[in-house]
């Protein structure tokens, strides 16, 4: 699959379609986000296991995207995304934070390992070029079992978890929606300086709050995260709460707006 | 002793909080459970600030705006009306009664019913009982003081 994906892109680029190619790139046996702008060049393109595109806006104030189609007005850009990837650009174009004009997917499908191992709820971009759909889901266990604990079982594993929390703000930088300048997980009104492990449960709170109706269940906070707290089950609790409540999911669809977004009323559909 | 629950009001000042003055000046006793905030619209509430009041000391958070169609600033409670039901899911996916949070639309001349949604609601609340992460805060902070 990946020789028929770089002979792809090295016609796209030759071509003249297309001025760059944003995808992962093999450098010295390590993957890393990189801009592809010579055929040559794209020799080096892989597909890495759980490794993701970079669209974070730290430690700089924008997205590696954003700065580019800023730098270069009128650039063509294809960017090689997977599933994850996708939903995480539709979402950062909808809130502003990136424009999808010039911008072509070079859509790849996740296999059936991959998305085993990544508990993927869709393993496929829109419209991908190369793999297949895998139309079953993979259900993340830790959800069912959540769903079954009572009220005081939830505290108690959440207090448990969370209080392992080290405050390192590894889930929110390597979040790929969050971008806020001024971040309410800093803001002392709501988390304390200098307190360890922060406030239980503030500190989370305003991350699974914030990221209810945007988060793409890409799993960046987890794999981010140094104490393994199961931070991706909290974010596919919300989503489900989010999907129950107004019948919406982000990264889905790239022209419905999050029920959030706009002041119109959205009055919720009664879910379980 | 019993146990005396302790609510924290958030009342929007276009008509909530001026419902609350109402039931003040027309003599109608209620409970002193309910410490009340004014905020200029519900729609200012954030789940942020309820659960700042949720670990910091309360046991339940009562939110009050305008009837639906009755915003001072037109689009307010509406966003309330979304966000609301958000933060129940949240707090219950957190293993905390989503009870202890309620909203509840109270107008300029519903004295009366503003008394009768705090007496409701305190009665809930005391048979909740006290609210588990309050106070996680400070047991936290001398657990590991370094």
């Amino acid at each position: 699959m990946i020789e028929e994906l770089r002979a792809h892109c090295k016609e796209l680029l030759a071509g003249k379609r297309l001025d760059s190619i944003y995808g992962l790139g093999d450098q010295g046996g390590a993957h890393v986000p990189r801009f592809f702008s010579t055929v040559d060049e794209l020799d080096d393109l892989v597909l890495a296991g759980k490794q993701r595109l970079i669209f974070t806006c730290r430690p700089s104030d924008q997205n590696i995207i954003a700065l580019v189609q800023g730098q270069r007005s009128g650039l063509r850009l294809g960017i090689v995304a997977r599933g994850c990837d996708e939903r995480a650009l539709f979402e950062l174009a909808k809130l502003s934070q990136l424009s999808l004009d010039g911008v072509e997917v070079v859509g790849v499908a996740c296999d059936r390992t991959q998305a085993e191992e990544c508990r993927c709820s869709q393993p496929y971009p829109q419209d991908p070029r190369f793999g297949e759909k895998l139309e079953e889901t993979f259900d993340d266990p830790a959800v069912a079992r959540f769903r079954k604990m009572g009220a005081e079982e939830r505290l108690a594993f959440w207090e448990h978890h969370l209080g392992k929390c080290i405050k390192c703000y590894g889930c929110r930088n390597a979040c790929p929606l969050c971008f806020c300048k001024e971040c309410q997980m800093e803001r002392e009104l709501f988390v304390r300086r200098g307190a360890l492990p922060p406030d239980f449960p503030l500190f989370h709170f305003v991350h699974m709050m914030h990221l209810a109706d945007r988060c793409v269940d890409c799993g960046a906070c987890e794999d981010a995260c140094p104490m393994d707290i199961p931070l991706r089950l909290l974010k596919k609790v919300m989503r489900g709460a989010v999907r129950d409540l107004f019948n919406y999911e982000p990264g889905i669809d790239p022209t419905r707006g999050s029920p959030f977004a706009g002041i119109a009323r959205v009055e919720t559909t009664h879910g379980d | 002793m019993s146990f005396e629950p302790k609510i924290v009001a958030f009342l929007c000042n276009w008509c909530s909080y001026t419902g609350a003055d109402l039931a003040g000046t027309s003599r109608m006793h209620y409970p002193p459970n309910v410490l009340s905030i004014r905020v200029n619209c519900s729609g200012r509430v954030s789940p942020l600030m309820v659960m700042s009041a949720l670990t910091k000391g309360a046991d339940a958070v009562l939110i009050c705006g305008c009837h639906i169609g009755d915003c001072h600033y037109v689009t307010g409670n509406w966003q309330t009306e979304k966000r609301v039901p958000l933060l129940k899911k949240g707090l219950e996916s957190l293993g905390i009664d989503p009870r202890r949070v309620r909203l509840e639309w109270v107008s300029a001349s519903e004295g009366a019913r503003f008394v009768e949604v705090v007496e409701d609601f305190i009665t809930e609340i005391k048979r909740l009982g006290p609210n588990p992460v309050k106070g996680a805060h400070h047991d936290r902070r001398t657990a590991c003081s370094l």
